[in-house]
């Protein structure tokens, strides 16, 4: 018995020395940081301000959240006099963990738009990956809205409208009147209360790599990954509600569309003129009811085949092999056609 | 198969048992069977071609055992030696030299563009080859009675953890044991567990993490400030150690559970304070083939030092060629080439110090970290040369550490990735080198080991889940 014990404390000893060691290695080569994402109260999965962030996926990314909890530099809720604001929401591709910072729409739009303004811009970046258009929305009213951007530009793809962001987070609804309503439920959930318990796991390294790992699960990956070339053949995965004017099938028309009306109605009232930015697939029928709230549709598609003619690809990526988010080349193209847009249908206008 | 995959290890815990379970006589063609299956696994189809060339080997041994006549043993040791270089020289390097054969005469207005065509490199190619001519050249040499069991001689060729990457075994070394059947050993099963658990390590942690980065940084260099690349030069060196190193151990720690023992193929090469000794412990089974197999057959220094710098530059060059059909390999293989010649000319006959040897009146510490560093830089600059693919990318990298330095948002953070990489390195080759082995968790207690050797799996298995394995560096080879 006592040699048991002894054995099993030696070993016991050694795996939690070792596990440290692993922990300080993860860290000090950005292998796998403390997570830079946090579940709050009112905006869900949001960034820790100030954490630094290392990704090497199909990019490489390198950067710091700001003290704010956004990305980009730092400019606080106060703005400067003379200062043009412009606010970036999306997902993954505007949140751009694929590129240095400096390679990214944010920087490209900024220095673009300083340039041709001629006085200073500040794009702040408030893209967060898996974000559909409802998420959006409440992610403007609850947070960036408090940055008071002179412009806000809704960066959208096909998911914006016809996907569901499953991540615990606020959920927008219409009520019995059809009035376009938020819940914050989510915050008496049991699922949030055991994930903020679990907060702790979340300070180490190694947790990302087994976060990394139980995304891949959830996926259903664990076949492939385990027996290669043995793995049964799975159906592919259901990419959603399927999309098409007058679809029934949308399950997220009427409440899209209130959340179109309820931005129509911030841009008339002055606070921000709001753009939305369509890539990808855009369902048909949502870019009428774009225009009937009274915004303005900026469809890159036909731009970037332009330009994937004239022999650059926006979404390759050389490592992988395969079409993914934007590249460097896709984020300055994109930087820059924006930056032309913007100046001429914001011009000046915009100064407070 | 790759050795950082799940179905590999699935594969082990299926063959391992296997062997131990048959009865003796079957021993060897279960393990035959598992070796064609291990390579069929890539492709089927250069199955044939791994047989094919097994087969004549084989006979061509016997035929040399067998000729008196040394003009008909030339001939024999000629078809067998050709026959391997046509082979490997029509899948590896028959584009190669038609393209820069079009290059050449393009500037006459000339193009034979019709004659490229696309083959697929085999994989482990360039390996076996040269391990299935270390037998006939031996036998021929009168250093190696040749084999009367094909079967033995096929897993020679064949024997899976050293087929596509080596190391390149020499037959005088593999084949007797081949005949051999070791029991069933817990020593040998523990220290084939230790090979390669430490063998994960670096290839899966060090190697892979460290390749992931330089993949993205050589991919687009111009979009990284100078502190960046060269970072991603630095870390491909630390990648190619450790995904080599860590392959070398998983082969040969997966051997050892079959009772056989392969040849170390790193001994701390970053330890090395001179350049000659960075050559005796980097990838040591092809630098000793070289050597034994060109180098010592054109003259060696034996000709004078005149023929001997000749012979040295000709050794490097084909070795440069050897890890790929390009300008860039050669003229990596020619730098070296260089290196050694100017150190063999300041040796002055001397011998290169072959161990880390900083102790004694004039050798202090400080001089031996100097010549560690110095030798370290030279063998980075070569390094670039056989990474960065392209004479254009080549260029971007050197003005923009030599001429035009850009500055980083990320310098400080880049220097701690940098230095975290290297320290882990020097941390696992300082105790390889104090311990003299290898296997150096085998001189813990059995719960300690055991505790390092389970995270160690948990972290190795985790981010194999989680990452799409890469490939081993030298597979391209």
């Amino acid at each position: 018995m006592k040699r048991i014990l002894t054995f099993s404390a030696k070993f016991a000893v050694a795996a939690l020395v070792t596990f440290v060691c692993f922990e300080v290695y993860f860290r000090t080569t950005e292998i796998s940081l403390p997570s830079f994402v946090v579940d709050d109260p009112v905006f869900g999965r949001t960034f820790k301000p100030n954490a630094r962030a290392t990704l090497v996926q199909e990019g490489f990314y390198m950067d710091r959240i700001n003290e704010y909890g956004y990305l980009g530099p730092s400019y606080p809720p106060e703005r400067t006099e003379g200062t043009l604001r412009v606010a970036l929401i999306g997902d993954s591709f505007v949140e751009a963990f694929q590129v240095f910072p400096k390679w990214s729409l944010r920087s490209v739009l900024e220095a673009e738009l300083t340039r041709r303004m001629g006085r200073p811009v500040e794009v702040l970046n408030f893209g967060r990956s898996g974000q559909d258009l409802r998420t959006m929305y409440t992610y403007y009213k609850d947070l960036v809205a408090g940055f008071q951007p002179d412009v806000t530009l809704f960066v959208v793809m096909d998911h914006a409208f016809v996907g569901n962001d499953n991540s615990l987070g606020p959920v927008c609804y219409l009520d019995e009147g059809g009035n376009l309503r938020v819940s914050y439920d989510f915050a008496q959930s049991e699922a949030y209360r055991r994930k903020i318990s679990l907060r702790f796991t979340r300070q180490l390294g190694s947790y990302q790599l087994l976060q990394s790992a139980f995304y891949r699960y959830r996926q259903g990956e664990t076949a492939q990954i385990m027996l290669d070339k043995f793995a049964p053949r799975t159906r592919a995965q259901n990419p959603g509600a399927p999309a098409g004017a007058g679809d029934s099938a949308d399950p997220y028309l009427e409440i899209n569309k209130a959340v179109l009306q309820e931005l129509g109605r911030i841009n008339g009232s002055g606070r921000s003129r709001i753009l939305i930015v369509g890539h990808k697939e855009v369902p048909a029928q949502y870019v009428p009811l774009v225009e009937e709230a009274g915004l303005t549709f900026i469809d890159l598609r036909p731009e970037l085949d332009e330009l994937k003619r004239a022999g650059i690809d926006a979404y390759y990526w050389p490592v992988t092999n395969n079409d993914g988010h934007w590249n460097q080349e896709g984020q300055r193209f994109i930087g820059g056609y924006l930056a032309e847009r913007l100046y001429e249908l914001v011009g000046s206008e915009s100064t407070r | 198969m790759l050795f950082n995959s799940f179905i590999f290890l699935f594969f082990l815990a299926l063959v391992v048992p296997a062997y131990y379970l048959v009865p003796r006589r079957l021993k060897n063609p279960v393990l035959l069977v598992a070796s064609y299956v291990f390579y069929g696994y890539w492709d089927w189809r250069f199955t044939g071609l791994l047989l094919a060339s097994t087969i004549m080997d084989f006979f061509v041994g016997l035929g040399l055992s067998r000729a008196k006549d040394e003009k008909k043993r030339k001939l024999l040791l000629v078809l067998s030696v050709a026959t391997g270089l046509v082979v490997l020289g029509f899948f590896k390097y028959f584009n190669f030299f038609v393209d820069s054969f079009n290059t050449m005469i393009s500037g006459f207005g000339w193009q034979l563009d019709f004659l490229h065509i696309n083959v697929i490199l085999p994989v482990g190619i360039s390996f076996y080859t040269f391990q299935t001519m270390t037998y006939t050249i031996d036998i021929y040499r009168r250093k190696l009675e040749p084999t009367r069991s094909f079967i033995d001689f096929a897993l020679y060729v064949a024997f899976f953890p050293q087929l596509v990457a080596g190391p390149i075994e020499r037959a005088s070394h593999l084949l007797p044991q081949m005949a051999k059947h070791v029991p069933f050993s817990k020593d040998n099963f523990r220290e084939g567990i230790v090979l390669i658990s430490v063998g994960m390590f670096r290839k899966v942690l060090i190697g892979d993490t460290a390749g992931r980065i330089v993949d993205q940084i050589f991919a687009k260099p111009h979009y990284y400030a100078s502190i960046e690349l060269l970072m991603g030069i630095i870390l491909f060196s630390l990648q190619v150690y450790h995904d080599f190193s860590g392959y070398s151990l998983i082969a040969r720690g997966t051997a050892k559970m079959f009772g056989k023992d392969l040849m170390i193929n790193f001994r701390q090469p970053f330890l090395a304070s001179n350049i000659t000794d960075v050559w005796r412990r980097w990838h040591i089974s092809l630098s000793s083939w070289f050597r034994d197999y060109l180098y010592i057959p054109l003259g060696g220094s034996r000709k004078g030092p005149r023929r001997a710098y000749v012979n040295l530059m000709v050794t490097m060059a084909l070795c440069g060629l050897w890890h790929g059909a390009a300008w860039n390999f050669v003229l990596w293989g020619v730098c070296h080439g260089v290196y050694l010649a100017i150190h063999r000319l300041m040796l002055r006959g001397k011998q290169a110090a072959s161990h880390f040897d900083f102790t004694g009146v004039n050798r202090s510490f400080t001089t031996y970290v100097g010549k560690v560093i110095g030798t370290n830089v030279l063998f980075l600059f070569a390094l670039l040369i056989f990474r960065a693919k392209t004479f254009g990318n080549l260029f971007y990298f050197w003005d923009q550490f030599f001429v035009h330095w850009t500055p980083s948002d990320f310098t400080a953070r880049i220097i701690a990735i940098v230095v975290s990489y290297i320290a882990v390195t020097l941390i696992l080759d300082i105790i390889e080198y104090v311990t003299g082995e290898q296997a150096f968790l085998l001189r813990l207690s059995p719960p300690v080991r055991y505790g390092i050797v389970a995270v160690g799996w948990f972290f190795c298995l985790v981010y194999l889940y989680q990452a799409k394995p890469l490939p081993f560096v030298y597979f391209q080879f």
